[in-house]
């Protein structure tokens, strides 16, 4: 018998399709929310046995976690070589619309297709194809508004959720992956089940409004940003396909362009509620501030298409 | 060949963006130990990555530094050594060689 579960995540729509020889998982409790009915956009097979890696040669290595293989015709990632018990291989083509899981033919081997980067790096993969981008980030959406507050381990995304989820009419999108995509000239931030320690992952999504990159504060304040340092910043907080000269190219045409249209902040942090009275003010401020160059120059006889970053 | 002589071109495993008058520059990566090596160039190390070329010497370099940037010559000299120096310790630029099948613009 053949079934199948369905995922959506950041409008990207995987099915995870059994075969007779595997069919005895469960789907990881912090994907429940991202099941859908939708068709999917890529379909993964779970498959039993070894993929033909001849004429395979390595590409990129993150030891001992995950190596990616490339050949002529297709892309192995092998996850978990040296660990019996975990190891695992994804093949795919680069049209990346079916993906085969290999498994050991052993029938006692740990198979939970969710466990470890897998979907995550399919996911990378897919998005580097002039899709969007996962970037290490807290995502919220506060009213209708989409902001990022971006930063690297221990910088503080963790803690920043928890404090967001005790205000009212803000949704969590994640507290450690968010998606960003463009959809008609516009970027949109959604959420991920790939979560930190605060364990927040929803399929929420919204329009970005702004981004923070995050430190730790004995109070806090922002400072905006400009020219390269957003950039720099989000390459180094995101996880680019850094072995694919083509899907770097258009990561950092996609980071140039959004940080060359949405305003950036440096961010310090004191870890209480007066950052979130203090986000709220800021970006009230920012607005203000925004209409205010936007009207004088339009008294100026200047058009704006769009409110001027200040 | 003197090594005001010498040209240099880009290795085509570093990607780069040019953000106003800036430049970033990422080598594409074999391992993820590599992955905090993200350069940044400054507007005169833009300018010069910008036209490092096979048909662009050393001393035509110079030259152009000093027709864009108010600098003396010893200085234009001084930095672009300098600059070069560093992109070569990184392998972001190779000698040109021979370069028959040139295809830099």
């Amino acid at each position: 018998m053949v079934n199948k579960t369905v995922l959506k995540i950041g409008d990207v729509s995987f099915s995870i399709v059994n075969s007779e020889h595997i069919n005895d998982w469960e789907i990881d409790p912090p994907y429940f929310p991202f099941v859908t009915a939708e068709k999917p956009d890529i379909r993964v097979n779970l498959v039993r046995g070894k993929p033909d890696d001849a004429a395979t040669k390595k590409f990129f290595g993150s030891y001992p976690i995950w190596d990616l293989y490339r050949s002529e015709r297709s892309s192995i990632i092998k996850f978990y070589e040296d660990m019996p018990g975990l190891s695992r291989a994804l093949v795919f083509k680069a049209n990346l619309k079916e993906a085969d899981l290999y498994f050991p033919a052993a029938t006692d081997q740990f198979i939970s297709p969710f466990y470890g980067p897998v979907l995550e790096l399919l996911m990378i993969n897919y998005l580097a194809q002039s899709r969007g981008t996962i970037i290490h980030s807290c995502g919220i959406k506060l009213g209708d508004k989409g902001i990022l507050f971006v930063g690297e381990s221990g910088a503080g995304k963790s803690t920043l959720a928890k404090l967001w989820h005790q205000a009212e009419g803000v949704d969590i999108l994640s507290d450690d992956r968010t998606i960003v995509r463009k959809k008609n000239g516009e970027y949109w931030i959604y959420g991920t089940p790939w979560h930190g320690e605060a364990k927040f992952g929803a399929p929420y999504t919204a329009k970005l409004d702004r981004i923070y990159f995050i430190q730790h504060g004995a109070a806090n304040s922002a400072c905006q940003m400009r020219s390269a340092e957003p950039v720099q910043n989000l390459l180094t907080c995101s996880f680019p396909p850094y072995w694919d000269p083509g899907g770097m190219e258009f990561t950092m045409e996609f980071f140039s362009d959004m940080t060359a249209t949405l305003p950036c902040y440096e961010l310090f942090v004191k870890p209480d509620m007066g950052v979130i009275e203090y986000i709220n003010a800021h970006g009230e401020e920012s607005r203000v501030r925004a209409n205010i160059v936007r009207e004088d120059l339009m008294a100026q006889g200047i058009g704006v298409a769009a409110p001027a970053v200040v | 060949m003197t090594e005001a002589e010498q040209t240099y071109k880009r290795n085509a495993n570093f990607v780069f963006r040019q953000i106003d008058n800036e430049t970033i520059l990422v080598p594409i990566k074999d391992n993820v130990g590599d992955m905090n090596c993200i350069y940044n160039l400054n507007e005169v190390g833009a300018f010069i990555w910008q036209n490092i070329k096979c048909k662009n010497s050393l001393a035509g370099l110079k030259d152009m530094i000093l027709s864009e940037f108010e600098v003396t010559e010893s200085q234009a000299e001084a930095d672009l050594n300098e600059f070069i120096k560093d992109l070569k310790k990184i392998k972001a630029i190779l000698p040109a060689g021979s370069c028959p099948d040139c295809r830099c613009v």
